[in-house]
């Protein structure tokens, strides 16, 4: 089935150089600690937590997200935490390309892959284990048919 | 945050701007709702009283993200994870787990050290030791006290030494006492 073009108010989202699109309404906590590769959409009321970063001095990574992610509304990303060798501390997360992330979702995780697509509402915890590879092709051409069909609209 | 409330903050919290507070509300030790010292509250938590007593809640529990609180009492040393919901009239004892995305029933009393898990929202007893948890809970909070008011617009109440006891995570978190 082909997506619809879905469009946005042209004011509500910054778009980037390299052609990030990022909501005004949502909230991008230490900004300078997080990487977005390019074409990545993040909509309203997205949480990014750039400021929990690894304890110890000097210039951090904390969030790093690949292209064409999709964070969808209300998707909350925040890094994982635990204590090791007895010093509690957040470790820095990095999100592969071709992503997309649903709706409320709430993901913790150390790393997510390339080429994931995480429903709506979901909850995804701190330090588990390792899940499984998935289907390159298909993501890769629907995220991007995403970003394409991202469209502003002047209202 | 509105200023004509009566919104007390305690000892070395640390609230951060632009977070909705609502209401008569507490934050440290004696209003609709009370909150205890040393709890950590996370993104899009929603703590709620509909009732016309007091909801107190105790010290150190943490309050993962997207979580939804209409209790009566929720005791101290609780974890309720991401998207928990402790709904209207129930009371929560101490060193309880609500898992992700479990939900408690209405009016219920919650026993001390019950852990609500899985799909069916199934108990038991907890069985992680209460002197670990503690000390991952006290390192949290010194984290975050240190890291918070770094990148965050930290509002500052009295004397920098008194400064609050609860770092409540940035953003949205509507507290509505009802009279």
């Amino acid at each position: 089935m082909e997506p619809p073009i879905v469009y946005y108010p042209r004011s509500e989202y910054i778009e980037t150089d390299t052609g990030n699109k990022v909501s005004r309404k949502s909230v991008i906590c230490g900004s300078q600690n997080i990487i977005l590769g390019g074409k990545t959409i993040i909509q309203t009321d997205c949480v990014i937590r750039g400021d929990l970063r690894r304890t110890g001095g000097g210039h951090a990574v904390v969030v790093a997200i690949g292209r064409y992610c999709l964070l969808a509304k209300g998707s909350i990303i925040r890094p994982p935490y635990k204590t090791y060798k007895g010093t509690f501390s957040y470790y820095p997360m990095k999100i592969g390309d071709h992503v997309s992330i649903g709706e409320g979702s709430i993901v913790e995780a150390a790393t997510i892959g390339s080429f994931v697509h995480i429903g709506k509402n979901c909850v995804i915890g701190v330090f588990v284990d390792e899940l499984p590879e998935c289907v390159q092709d298909l993501y890769e051409l629907k995220t991007k048919d995403f970003y394409i069909k991202f469209q502003p609209k002047d209202s | 945050m509105p200023k004509d409330h009566a919104i007390t903050i305690g000892k070395r919290a640390v609230v951060c701007q632009d977070i909705e507070l609502k209401g008569e509300i507490q934050i440290g030790p004696g209003g609709p709702i009370i909150i205890g010292q040393n709890n950590i509250v996370e993104e899009n938590v929603t703590i709620i009283n509909k009732l016309p007593t007091a909801l107190t809640i105790g010290d150190d529990n943490v309050f993962e993200v997207g979580c939804y609180v209409e209790g009566s009492k929720i005791g101290s040393k609780n974890i309720i994870e991401a998207k928990a919901r402790i709904l209207s009239g129930t009371s929560l004892g101490n060193n309880c787990v609500v898992g992700a995305v479990c939900s408690t029933k209405k009016d219920e009393i919650i026993l001390d050290n019950t852990v609500i898990y899985g799909d069916h929202h199934n108990r038991r007893i907890q069985t992680a030791s209460a002197n670990q948890i503690s000390s991952l809970h006290t390192r949290h909070l010194d984290y975050l006290r240190e890291v918070l008011p770094k990148f965050n617009h930290i509002r500052v109440v009295g004397a920098p030494e008194s400064q609050e006891i609860v770092p409540i995570s940035r953003k949205a978190i509507k507290q509505t006492a009802s009279h």
